[in-house]
């Protein structure tokens, strides 16, 4: 349904050019979701921002986003726009993505009346239907965001990505600046619209435990390890995934050594070695993407 | 919403007496005696003791002052603001028969810079950094530097006297109204040109935005309704602020081209030390001033919801 093909991402910058994503390759498949975990700033959410094309005007993109065999880095602007919220729905962070001065009834219903001609009524009326499916209450359509906690929040953005029935959802770190409580809330929430394809960003491990079928790992503007999430929690393949998961509390709480490295230039051949426990020789050339029956991870261990 | 707005209209109460208490002690704070200004204005000799004294008792002024400011209040709420020293009319009538000429001034200049500013400002925001937004730059910078006074005087020598296409002065016609609205509308939108397109910048680059792109809106709807109406709170702010402004401009403006408003008529009256329409003018703008505000608050609350339910 999604296929990425070498996507880079540079930012130019005064400092620089910043490689956020840089040579990304993943496919998402109907029916599932997929989550694709990763530090703060491993480029997960440009990524993922990069799909619906909304990227700040001094980001260069290359490579190919195909999704439904079109790739959407060839379509126009008009063209991409009537993909955006109608084919792909983007569910934003909560904080600050809705828009103070409207309601969030409204704001629900805009891309049903953008995209499927719906006049105001019905829309507004499909509307209640989804605030009732997804727990936020009919009454309050009419209110606006500050009146809703984070946790509400994250539900109305639900509401109005699942509004128009697209063919993919993009999740944007849905726990995001949530308490323990909230998110389980949340996992309860993505489980009701669990029949749709999704891709997932998020940092948050537990919950992508809990929800995701398969996991992708991003390291430093590049993928490090794909896998079914059950495979990948019992057993990681990549240095950096078993970091990730030893630092866990549940797991031990061992963070891993070192910093997340530049990403303006980062290291030679494997962006992870510096912090590896494992790292030698042969980790200064890039490793590629080893396949091993169905999971695919980037490191000469596996060769 | 209604016990917002009773809020803020007890608000204003203590405005309008700080107000009235400025307004009235004009007359003692000009340096010199009441009664000699009332002599002089109204019959234009030197005062003598006598005719100073004879004035005292027949305006009150040897009442205490606290008598006399309760006295002016009470009449001037009523609209009385006593009678013209030099000319004998009341002096509401003086100021009656000039509104007509400063409202139509005023509102002209006041709805055709908002609509360029807004306009302006949306367009260079939109097209932040290409030739339209240098070309509102330069403009706006032209209407910031360039005194008024000396604008409208180079209008009026390119426009009436060398092109003989408008009228130099005078009130009338929409041909009147031409240069001195263009002239004091130039100056008034050239900084709020700039405050549209930063709002509007500061707007657009909220994630909001970004949620409203995502979900495919067309950018036109995406800049008016979710961009422009966040940023429309602070420059609401800004535009009301600036009325103030825009009064006291219109007085230079209506001096240039003599133009039988308010303004002139403040200033003529300060010349005349005619004190009981300067003291009216005073405080019909200060009133004029906080009704504004309290209007503007009140859109506030219609266009922010998190004002509207703050209480």
């Amino acid at each position: 349904m999604l296929k990425i093909e070498n996507l880079k991402v540079y930012f130019k910058t005064d400092l620089g050019i910043v490689k956020a994503v840089d040579g990304v390759d993943l496919e998402v498949h109907k029916g599932e979701r997929f989550t694709l975990i990763g530090e703060s700033g491993s480029g997960k959410s440009v990524l993922a921002i990069s799909i619906l094309r909304l990227l700040p005007k001094n980001a260069e993109i290359s490579g190919k986003i195909v999704f439904n065999g079109k790739n959407l880095l060839e379509l126009s602007e008009e063209e991409m726009r009537r993909i955006r919220g109608r084919k792909i729905a983007w569910i934003p962070q909560s904080q600050s993505s809705l828009n103070p001065v409207l309601t969030v009834g409204f704001q629900s219903a805009e891309p049903m009346i953008e995209h499927l001609g719906f006049d105001k009524k019905s829309a507004f009326a499909k509307v209640l239907r989804i605030f009732d499916f997804l727990g936020i209450g009919r009454n309050r359509a009419k209110d606006y965001p500050h009146q809703f906690s984070g946790g509400m929040r994250q539900r109305v953005l639900v509401a109005m990505g699942i509004s128009t029935s697209p063919e993919l959802i993009i999740a944007d770190e849905p726990t995001k600046g949530l308490d323990a409580s909230k998110r389980a809330q949340v996992v309860g929430l993505f489980r009701r619209i669990e029949d749709r394809t999704m891709l997932i960003i998020t940092h948050d491990l537990n919950f992508a435990e809990k929800l995701a079928d398969r996991i992708a790992v991003m390291y430093c503007g590049k993928i490090v390890e794909v896998s079914p999430a059950k495979e990948f929690f019992n057993e990681p393949l990549h240095p950096y995934s078993k970091g990730l998961l030893d630092s866990l509390p549940s797991r031990g709480l061992k963070p891993i050594r070192g910093f997340q490295p530049s990403m303006m230039n980062p290291p030679s051949g494997c962006r992870f070695r510096e912090r590896c426990e494992f790292a030698s020789e042969r980790c200064r050339r890039e490793p590629p993407l080893f396949n091993l029956n169905g999971r695919s991870v980037r490191c000469w261990l596996h060769d | 919403m209604l016990r917002y707005i009773a809020r803020r209209l007890l608000q204003i109460v203590p405005t309008l007496l700080g107000i009235s208490i400025i307004s009235f002690s004009l007359l003692y704070i000009f340096p010199g005696d009441p009664a000699e200004f009332i002599v002089e204005a109204r019959y234009a000799v030197e005062p003598t003791q006598e005719m100073v004294k004879k004035i005292r008792m027949e305006m009150g002024l040897d009442r205490p002052m606290l008598v006399q400011y309760l006295d002016w209040l009470s009449k001037a709420v009523r609209g009385d603001f006593g009678k013209s020293w030099t000319e004998d009319k009341p002096v509401m009538d003086l100021i009656l028969e000039r509104l007509p000429a400063s409202a139509q001034l005023f509102f002209t200049t006041f709805a055709i810079s908002i609509a360029f500013a807004m306009l302006l400002g949306i367009i260079s925001a939109i097209y932040k950094d290409r030739a339209v937004d240098h070309f509102c730059r330069i403009f706006s910078l032209l209407g910031i530097s360039i005194p008024s006074f000396w604008l409208g005087l180079i209008l009026i020598w390119i426009f009436s006297v060398q092109l003989r296409l408008l009228p130099a002065f005078g009130y009338g016609g929409i041909e009147h109204l031409i240069l001195p609205v263009l002239t004091w509308s130039f100056s008034f939108m050239a900084i709020k040109t700039r405050f549209v397109r930063s709002c509007l910048l500061e707007a657009l680059s909220q994630d909001y935005v970004i949620t409203a792109r995502a979900k495919g809106l067309p950018e036109r709807i995406v800049v008016l309704r979710h961009a422009l109406r966040n940023a429309l709170i602070p420059i609401i702010t800004y535009f009301s602020l600036s009325i103030s402004h825009l009064i006291v401009g219109s007085i230079m403006v209506e001096v240039v081209f003599s133009w039988p408003g308010l303004g002139s008529l403040l200033v003529e009256s300060v010349f005349k030390r005619d004190f009981p329409v300067v003291q009216a003018l005073v405080f019909i703008s200060g009133v004029l001033f906080v009704i504004v505000n309290l209007v503007v608050d009140i859109l506030y609350a219609v266009i922010d919801p998190r004002i509207r339910y703050g209480d």
